[in-house]
């Protein structure tokens, strides 16, 4: 299947979950599928999708988060399987399009091209529900059940290599971050973030 | 010398003051007391990461999340995250507060712990606000004004605690 596709079919399923992305493809994909304000799109730094979705949904109970991340992306920080794995939050659903190469720099093989089974690492990692998907319909199927379920999934869906052709991101990073923020201002999930120092002793009157 | 429980418990209640109610940890040896109270405050969520750079993705999150993070490491974790702390918190504007053991000082035997000689040139060269603490007494203004300047400023900032500080006679 293709990743482009993939995403058309989970844009359908969205509601209002929090969806974090890892870098470049997925990213400028989903952007043009279906750029909201619960997105926060990972460009900033590889690697950390799946941390960033993980602090997100331990902060965020109520929500569920969806991380979409890539599989070289995912092989940087590796480790967070586990710590996802302990923490076993039941709000957050993995996604990893598992291309099995470093897209952006020229279609290079990752690890996963190879013996590397991501989700048997997440099974190992300590993920109960970590699996591979390989077309469309069990891609939506999958999806479907974790959308429904209480409980923390991990599905690695291997997907066709190249970008889609899609135009360039309008939104910079910085923005990104305060506009997911206002979102969830409005929400009524978070405070507003602007506080004022609240050391009276220190001779501060106007707080 | 020892550890020192008194700054464990000065760091702790500086951290509730501040508003911080998540912490990320990479346990390291210099924060043995401060890490079993952090643990044990039911107030505040606490999440071990299997390195320091993946804290600065669990913390990040969290403030996203509306929460009040610290992540509590040793200052070799720095290096461990500088590219995260200049890429996520610096360019995106995501504040952190960081508490970090400054290993590797005169009095620090740890003699593969280059920790004092790269630090601080390393925080400054990746433009992350930081501040030394040498003395228990500065603990608690220390705390309180990173966790402002990280608020209002929507910067990273690290607080590196001196040997002084978290041991005593």
């Amino acid at each position: 299947m293709k990743r482009f596709d993939a995403l058309k079919v989970l844009s359908q399923m969205l509601r209002e979950e929090l969806v974090v992305t890892s870098i470049a493809g997925v990213s400028a994909e989903l952007f043009h599928v279906c750029d909201r304000d619960l997105n926060y799109y990972g460009n900033h730094c590889m690697g950390l999708a799946s941390s960033v979705g993980l602090g997100l949904a331990l902060a965020l109970p109520g929500r569920r988060v969806i991380v979409l991340d890539g599989d070289g992306s995912l092989l940087m920080n590796l480790g967070s399987l586990a710590t996802i794995a302990n923490e076993n939050p039941p709000n957050l659903i993995e996604i990893v399009f598992d291309n099995e190469c470093y897209e952006s720099p020229g279609l290079w093989p990752t690890a996963t091209a190879g013996p590397t089974d991501l989700a048997a690492i997440g099974k190992g990692a300590g993920i109960k529900n970590s699996l591979t998907v390989g077309t469309l319909e069990k891609f939506h199927e999958t999806l479907s059940k974790a959308l429904a379920a209480d409980e923390l999934y991990l599905i690695v869906a291997k997907v066709e290599k190249g970008l889609a052709p899609v135009p360039p991101m309008t939104i910079d990073v910085t923005e990104n971050t305060y506009r997911l923020l206002r979102a969830l201002v409005q929400r009524g999930l978070i405070e507003e973030w602007r506080e004022r120092d609240k050391r009276k002793e220190m001779g501060n009157k106007d707080s | 010398m020892k550890l020192s429980e008194r700054a464990a418990e000065a760091i702790h209640s500086a951290l509730k003051e501040a508003g911080i109610n998540f912490v990320v940890n990479l346990p390291d040896s210099w924060m043995r007391q401060l890490i079993g109270r952090l643990r044990s405050d039911v107030e505040m969520s606490f999440v071990t990461v299997t390195r320091e750079e993946e804290g600065v993705g669990v913390a990040s999150g969290a403030f996203l999340g509306g929460r009040r993070p610290a992540l509590v490491m040793e200052s070799s974790g720095l290096g461990n995250s500088a590219n995260a702390l200049s890429s996520l918190n610096l360019v995106c504007k995501v504040p952190i507060l960081i508490i970090a053991s400054y290993r590797g000082g005169i009095g620090d035997n740890a003699y593969f712990s280059s920790g004092t000689r790269i630090t601080e040139p390393l925080l400054t060269a990746i433009g992350v606000p930081h501040l030394v603490v040498r003395d228990r007494a500065e603990i608690r203004e220390a705390v309180l004004s990173s966790q402002m300047t990280a608020q209002a400023q929507k910067v990273p900032v690290a607080l590196l605690l001196c040997k002084s500080v978290l041991w005593e006679e």
